[in-house]
């Protein structure tokens, strides 16, 4: 019913998934719940794309964001100054962070476990650090004056997708919407058809034994830098997503609350599993907006949460999913032999 | 016959200490070679250097006459050495299969651009290999879920996958029974047989050794104690004073006599 290999199987579940998503708006749910979701889909497509680099390649950069940030910060940059519409920062969003995931991955070529965490995390506060130093004055309004990166205020009014010239002026969120459905689709077939092909199993190698990777053929360095490019350029693309959709950006997705929900979206959905991200996203989203109340309880509450996944479900609820499929297969099998 | 491998003044220094010294010989094609030498004689460390995950300090290895000396690990797969660990050394978050893809796509030779599909030779080799040390029924298991025969054998079917022209076994039987020793060494007769592989096995397992090995090279602080035939390395005092001792003569004897009993278990 689902397909005959496991690739198309994934395949069929992200077209229903898609499809779903795209027709909750005939709901007619209220735009801050469509903004939330457009919000929430733009985090699990930029997990979907760290997950290749940490849970499938096994490689440990806690840096991610600083590709995100970089994507984001091109869109913001290009349409202050040069008035350039997202639509078509969109591709050098994508370059800026593949660019800058290369002079991560070539940062950490040599380095494992913890030295990785060390230098990939100085990389993302370095650039935090840049940004929010930056106080010298750049750019005058009559009122007042801004530095070239907005600072730790960020940026604002570098123009958005169009959606409300486009769709009038009710339905922007809409368009929103449906643009962080496309990303996160556009993500997910990226990584589902990384994962089974060649380059998956390469990375999933690296992850599992580097002398049996080598002694059987595969370079390692090469594999490293190719899963650090490849998610980059998706992740730059989604800063560009929501700074085009969230009409700001600044440097508190640097900052370590966003780090730290990111994380627990990949640990709680299942490091390494292709569908982690989004059942990751849906729990820690579900969490999240059942707490508003409880605001400052927030990185308490997913430290909590992420500890107790450790403990009882190491995998994440994709890894447990994906065992209890196989247990009631097993059992089906049993039952019908 | 022709040389598979040629070692020549190999040396492997760590600081001030040599685990591998000075040492020469040569593999003859379509041979298997049994090394054996007590515990921290150099034996790993030689594979090591040979299959190129650590660098010799000194000296040559040329394979099929191609000086293989300063390439990568990866480098001297695709050139046809293979070799097998003494830890397990499988990818874990893999099925069977997939394991025997993988080894069969990036071993055979070196790909610029991996595509996104695996081509039809991958299979094919997969399924042969498969077949060959008889995993064909467990090919959608993960691997971690192997028993320890079950891994030895993934990672020995991983090796082969590679289509290698020489095998090298770091202890590939240590830690099995009896009859399952039995097993492995009917797969390694097959391999033998239908791929006509030049195979180098480090083993303790006497019994296997011999009956396996054409030759025997016995190791001992990184040089080398003795290199010939089986029977000899029972006469020869240095080995049974460094390595087996009069108990190792013995059971090796016996292993000698009841050597059909290891054949057809």
């Amino acid at each position: 019913m689902l397909g005959n290999t496991p690739q198309e199987r994934d395949y069929r579940l992200l077209a229903v998934l898609v499809l779903g998503l795209g027709l909750i708006p005939i709901f007619g749910p209220s735009n801050y719940l469509l903004g939330q979701a457009a919000l929430y889909l733009i985090w699990a497509a930029v997990v979907t794309q760290w997950n290749l680099v940490l849970g499938v390649a096994g490689i440990m950069s806690i840096g991610h964001l600083a590709l995100f940030a970089a994507g984001g910060y091109t869109v913001a940059l290009l349409g202050l100054y040069f008035g350039l519409s997202p639509w078509v920062s969109m591709p050098l969003a994508a370059l800026a962070g593949f660019a800058v995931a290369l002079l991560m991955g070539l940062a950490t070529l040599r380095l494992r476990g913890a030295y990785t965490v060390v230098v990939t995390l100085a990389i993302a506060m370095v650039m935090y650090q840049l940004i929010v130093t930056d106080v010298e004055c750049f750019r005058k309004t009559a009122t007042a004056c801004y530095s070239l990166t907005g600072g730790a205020r960020g940026l604002t009014r570098f123009g958005d997708f169009g959606f409300a010239g486009l769709l009038g002026n009710g339905m922007a969120q809409i368009g929103n919407y449906l643009l962080a459905i496309a990303l996160l689709g556009l993500c997910m077939l990226a990584a589902i058809t990384v994962a089974h092909s060649p380059y998956g199993r390469a990375f999933q190698a690296l992850r599992d034994s580097e002398p049996a990777s080598q002694a059987r053929g595969i370079r390692v360095e090469k594999f490293q830098l190719i899963v650090f490019a490849a998610s980059g350029l998706l992740t730059g693309l989604a800063g560009a997503v929501y700074a085009g959709t969230q009409r700001t950006f600044g440097p508190q997705v640097l900052e370590f609350p966003t780090l730290l929900f990111l994380l627990s979206i990949m640990i709680v959905g299942g490091r390494g599993h292709v569908w982690g991200p989004v059942l990751g996203t849906l729990c820690l989203a579900l969490v999240k907006e059942s707490l508003t109340s409880f605001a400052q309880w927030q990185n308490s509450i997913y430290a909590v949460l992420l500890i107790v996944i450790l403990i009882i479900a190491p995998e994440g609820l994709a890894g447990a999913l994906s065992r209890l499929v196989a247990r009631a297969r097993a059992v089906k099998k049993e039952a019908s032999a | 016959m022709s040389v598979a491998l040629d070692i020549v003044n190999l040396t492997k220094r760590y600081g001030a200490m040599a685990a591998v010294k000075d040492l020469s010989f040569q593999v003859r094609q379509d041979e298997i070679l049994g090394i054996a030498g007590p515990n921290g004689a150099g034996k790993t460390t030689l594979f090591d250097v040979i299959s190129g995950l650590s660098a010799p300090s000194e000296g040559g290895i040329s394979l099929f006459g191609e000086d293989i000396t300063a390439c990568r690990a990866d480098e001297i797969c695709h050139l046809g050495l293979a070799r097998t660990f003494q830890l397990n050394a499988v990818f874990d978050s893999m099925t069977v299969e997939e394991n025997l893809l993988t080894t069969a796509y990036f071993g055979r030779h070196h790909r610029s651009f991996p595509g996104l599909r695996f081509d039809r030779q991958s299979r094919i080799d997969c399924d042969e290999t498969l077949e060959l040390v008889g995993l064909a029924d467990l090919r959608r298991r993960p691997a971690l879920e192997l028993t320890v025969l079950q891994r030895k054998l993934l990672m020995l079917a991983g090796a082969i996958a590679t289509s290698p022209r020489v095998l090298m076994l770091d202890e590939p039987v240590g830690g099995l029974t009896h009859d399952e020793i039995g097993h492995c060494a009917n797969v390694l007769r097959r391999v033998r047989q239908e791929r006509g592989m030049t195979i180098v096995l480090i083993e303790h397992v006497m019994s296997f050794v011999t009956a396996l090995a054409d030759r025997v090279l016995v190791l001992h602080h990184g040089a080398k104690l003795y290199e010939g035939s089986v029977d000899g390395m029972t006469r020869s005092e240095e080995v049974v004073s460094a390595y087996l001792g009069a108990s190792g003569v013995r059971a090796l004897k016996q292993a000698t006599e009841g050597q059909d009993h290891v054949a057809t278990a």
